[in-house]
């Protein structure tokens, strides 16, 4: 499992592990599930414009076979891009421990960074709630910099309670430098 | 008197392919993309899921909602 990979120190502890907030996966999902609707919604359309078709002598019943396997092979394709949007929405994880940020992003399948930060190299962390829906259902985006180059700057979106978040980085960030100042030997550690 | 246009699959695909062959060969296409994707999927959860619970919840679901499609799929080819 991940845990085992990302490999904490034996003294690290984990604070916060946060995913996207609800709403992002369920408006993600709610393509599928109009995807899942639309066969029902033709054969529907078949037995209201059964006329129609009957002019064409084409008879629906005959090709019951055809149509089931077409529904059914429908649904499997719109089931394997739902599970693939799960799929990114679980392996997509924030966990913030009283040392580091890691970071962890499922791109594509076969694409997945994962970025770790040094609580002490971060500098101003920023939220952003912009919208209605992310207003009423509290969530947004969080920004981060740290000491080092832009490209180790990081960006989240669609992140829940950022305000909460953001306050937890700080005490976390707070507590590592008071640390470091009593034993800055750990920095080298 | 103009003749009424019929729609006849087995005909229209009997110049390239019988309508069981076509068949066939889309079930063996979606096994391939089934198979290959559940392969996938099992990699992922288990190699970077977090909870074991959730991972373990999630297989199920796979299992259960997926594989009856598969099979009557299967039935259906077979049925041809």
């Amino acid at each position: 499992m991940l845990f085992e990979k990302i490999q904490l120190d034996p003294d690290e502890k984990v604070l916060i592990m946060v995913r996207k907030h609800w709403f992002v996966i369920m408006a993600e999902l709610f393509g599928v599930f109009i995807l899942v609707l639309l066969p029902f919604i033709a054969l529907i359309g078949f037995a209201v414009f059964q006329g129609f078709f009957s002019t064409l002598n084409f008879n629906v019943l005959e090709y019951a076979n055809v149509i089931g396997f077409g529904v059914a092979a429908w649904l499997l394709l719109s089931l394997l891009g739902g599970f693939t949007i799960w799929t990114h929405y679980y392996l997509d994880l924030w966990v913030v421990t009283d040392r580091r940020i890691i970071l962890v992003d499922q791109v594509h399948f076969f694409s997945r960074n994962v970025s770790v930060f040094r609580l002490e190299r971060m500098q101003d962390i920023e939220f952003k709630i912009t919208g209605i829906i992310p207003t009423l259902l509290n969530f947004g985006t969080l920004k981060a910099q740290t000491a080092g180059a832009h490209e180790s700057n990081f960006n989240s979106t669609g992140l829940p309670d950022p305000r909460g978040l953001q306050a937890t980085i700080q005490k976390a960030m707070d507590r590592r430098m008071e640390k470091l100042h009593a034993m800055p030997d750990e920095l080298n550690g | 008197m103009p003749t009424e246009p019929t729609i006849n699959l087995t005909e229209t695909l009997g110049e390239f392919m019988s309508l069981p062959d076509v068949m066939l060969l889309l079930f063996l296409l979606a096994t391939g993309i089934y198979v290959i994707y559940s392969a996938i999927f099992y990699y992922h959860w288990q190699q970077y899921g977090v909870n074991t619970a959730v991972t373990w919840i999630t297989f199920v679901t796979y299992a259960a909602t997926t594989l009856p499609l598969f099979l009557i799929m299967a039935g259906l080819t077979l049925t041809f």
